[in-house]
């Protein structure tokens, strides 16, 4: 009898190991890897390069009678350094045509235009219209007004913007600049004005010195 | 003398008798209990462990001009997915591929673990996916990253489970993240080796 029992505790025991061992087994085959892989990744040598060109015209707008005087710009790559302005009577202006163009190989996009005084002790009062696309000086007791802007129309003058408020000449002449591109090899011509509009009441001025950032971005 | 015998005698009978009734006694309150399993089955037609890769990939470029970007062309089965040569050349480049994993078996699976191995090429820092973020790394200007939405916005967490039958798409995001050009530039081989268990 108690051998019998013996027996049947062996084969038990057996067959539950048996149990344990098949379990374990299934359970470490239950696993799965999946494998996602890059052949290779290659970054080519791309090049940004928008930069002035140092080609430049400069074209003096006179009323008729005052003289006018546009100094030349000084070009680097990235500053364009206008010589001395004379304007002395309404209407008076310069015309700056800047070439831009891309070496680069990838497109360019404008997309900021602030221009800003750097320095003045001409008396006037300068401000930023339309978040500095338009520069407007004003004299206090003086109704003439000095404007400067940049644009891709090369054929403003003082009868063109006549009595426009500054946000107007900003909205028309300044805004078709923002978001033009520039493609890689291409180039374009900036125009920047600056006009005396209104004769001021003192003849001579000076002291007034300003700058135009022009931003792109890649495209 | 005789008598003392007797006596003796007497007493080891009955403590022989004492004896036979305890063992006796004993023996009566022991019980013998038998566990006996009379077959163990494992039936493979009704159980199947099946986790894997299925259909195609078309990737999507992003980021602004073509000029150095291309995306390599995935080839899949179902245990790996291999992504041909790809160019990313600037700021805002991208490839996003998704991929559909299926669980074609009978038992559903959870996600264990989600590991990338680095280009041997360059300088990387490589994160597992945890419960809450995705696995991916950063080589130089490029970033790998196994996500859960196209965007890379939903994580592709482990601890997920993938109901038998089910499937979910995992999505292989690589862009140029860096804020300046390369001279030029090939990184090898980048992998990230998803495992699904029991659940």
């Amino acid at each position: 009898m108690r051998r019998h029992n013996y027996k049947l505790w062996k084969y038990a025991i057996f067959s539950m190991l048996l149990v344990i061992s098949v379990m374990g087994l299934g359970f470490s085959a239950m696993s799965q890897s999946l494998s996602l892989t890059t052949t290779s990744l290659k970054q080519d040598p791309i090049k940004w390069d928008i930069k002035f060109s140092g080609t430049n015209t400069v074209t003096p707008l006179s009323s008729g009678a005052s003289s006018v005087s546009c100094g030349s710009p000084t070009i680097t790559d990235d500053t364009a350094t206008l010589g001395s302005t004379h304007l002395s009577a309404a209407g008076d202006g310069c015309k700056y045509a800047l070439q831009v163009v891309n070496n680069g190989d990838i497109g360019g996009k404008l997309n900021g235009i602030v221009t800003a005084t750097t320095s003045n002790s001409s008396g006037y009062t300068c401000s930023q219209v339309s978040s500095g696309r338009v520069l407007s000086c004003t004299k206090s007791g003086d109704t003439s007004e000095i404007l400067v802007f940049p644009s891709s129309n090369a054929s403003i003058t003082a009868s063109t913007i006549g009595s426009s408020t500054a946000s107007t000449i900003a909205s028309t002449y300044v805004n078709p600049l923002i978001n033009s591109t520039l493609a890689g090899g291409a180039n374009t011509y900036i125009y920047l004005y600056v006009f005396l509009r209104n004769s001021p009441s003192s003849t001579s001025f000076s002291g007034l010195n300003f700058r135009t950032t022009i931003s792109y971005t890649q495209n | 003398m005789e008598t003392r015998q007797k006596r003796l005698n007497g007493i080891l009978l009955t403590m022989l008798m004492a004896l036979v009734t305890i063992s006796v006694g004993y023996a009566a309150l022991s019980t013998t209990l038998n566990i006996t399993t009379s077959t163990v089955k494992n039936d493979p037609t009704g159980v199947t462990w099946n986790i894997g890769f299925t259909g195609s990939s078309t990737p999507t470029a992003g980021g602004t001009s073509a000029t150095g970007r291309s995306c390599g062309a995935a080839t899949i089965s179902s245990s790996s997915v291999s992504i041909a040569e790809t160019t990313l050349s600037k700021p805002g480049d991208s490839c996003t591929y998704p991929l559909t994993i299926k669980n074609s078996g009978t038992i559903a699976g959870k996600l264990n673990s989600v590991a990338p191995t680095a280009p041997t090429s360059t300088s990387c820092t490589t994160t597992n996916a945890t419960t809450s973020a995705s696995a991916q790394m950063v080589c130089g200007n490029i970033t790998y990253k196994l996500a859960g939405s196209a965007n890379g916005s939903t994580n592709f967490v482990t601890g997920t489970t993938l109901a038998a039958g089910g499937t979910t798409t995992v999505y292989l995001i690589v862009s140029y993240t860096g804020s300046s050009l390369s001279s030029g530039f090939t990184q090898s081989a980048g992998k990230f080796t998803i495992t699904y268990g029991q659940n």
